[in-house]
């Protein structure tokens, strides 16, 4: 059984990663993976999406006689992640409630 | 061409669905990352990104469609195909294990057959020679025809058996690169 990852949190997920540093597509998918289980083909739809929204923004980089495409998260894709992560913190706190809440010794962690 | 080339290029075929921009920052996608990836083989590629109908279909369906499900959807599909192919597998032996069954019963019966009436004959012809010439060198005769038709026989049940084992191992073969791509 595997919990369903949203959108939004694939999204922030890419941002968050992309914050520390540039990457490339095929080390930006390995990051993305020490993570979350996630299939190869689910990396490009998400990269296009943040790029469409102008969050991200590529550039090419010569490597090896042949271009690398890097992407490079924005200040609107600053914006956009912080959002997410208040979303995310908000979201896993209600979780945690219910969750905990069910724990009969009344253990909160 | 390299593996590389050649994934893209069918890649590339069934990309056709999307807009000709997004065909073609995909497949710059993907070539990048199978030449970042270092593959070599066709092989290693689909072990890692799925056959190129696979992949497009699943970047179809996350580049036109909302909510992308990062881990259900491929499982689900290995899943199904995995199950029927089982039951491909079951549905074959049941029905050829009798049938297999069957045609060596026949093939001892027919060997016992023969050789139980060659003995007959041969049986017959050592009595009857006392007294019948003729009689004992008929019955003799027939036992040689038999020896005859036995050799015929073991000749027909090997050639068939050849034939089955040939016909089971392309089955064999072929139920494992099935299993290989769902597995």
């Amino acid at each position: 059984m595997k919990i369903t990852i949203t959108a939004d949190l694939l999204d922030g997920l890419v941002l968050a990663i992309l914050e520390r540093q540039d990457y490339y597509g095929y080390a930006l998918t390995q990051e993305m993976q020490k993570a979350i289980t996630i299939s190869e083909s689910t990396m490009y739809p998400v990269l296009r999406r943040l790029n469409q929204g102008g969050y991200v923004t590529t550039y090419e980089q010569s490597y090896q006689g042949r271009n690398r495409r890097y992407y490079r998260i924005t200040s609107k894709g600053d914006q956009h992640l912080a959002r997410i992560r208040k979303l995310w913190n908000d979201y896993k706190t209600s979780l945690d409630n219910v969750f905990n809440s069910a724990d009969k010794e009344g253990d909160t962690k | 061409m390299s593996a590389r080339e050649q994934y893209i290029e069918e890649l590339k075929n069934y990309l056709t669905p999307l807009s000709s921009d997004d065909r073609q920052s995909a497949i710059e996608f993907y070539d990048e990352y199978i030449a970042d990836a270092g593959f070599t083989t066709i092989s290693a590629i689909v072990d890692k990104l799925g056959t190129p109908e696979q992949l497009s279909s699943e970047i179809i369906a996350k580049t036109t469609g909302t909510e992308p499900n990062s881990s259900l959807n491929p499982d689900n599909d290995k899943r199904l195909k995995k199950i029927l192919l089982i039951c491909l597998v079951v549905v074959l032996l049941i029905i050829f294990i009798p049938i297999i069954i069957e045609l060596i019963g026949l093939a001892i019966a027919a060997i016992a057959a023969t050789v139980g009436f060659g003995i007959a004959s041969f049986g017959m012809a050592i009595p009857i020679f006392a007294t019948d010439a003729w009689g004992g060198i008929f019955y003799l005769g027939g036992g040689i025809a038999l020896i005859g038709i036995l050799i015929i026989l073991i000749a027909i049940i090997a050639w068939a058996a050849k034939w089955c084992i040939r016909g089971c191992k392309n089955l064999i073969q072929y139920l494992k690169t099935k299993f290989k791509e769902v597995a």
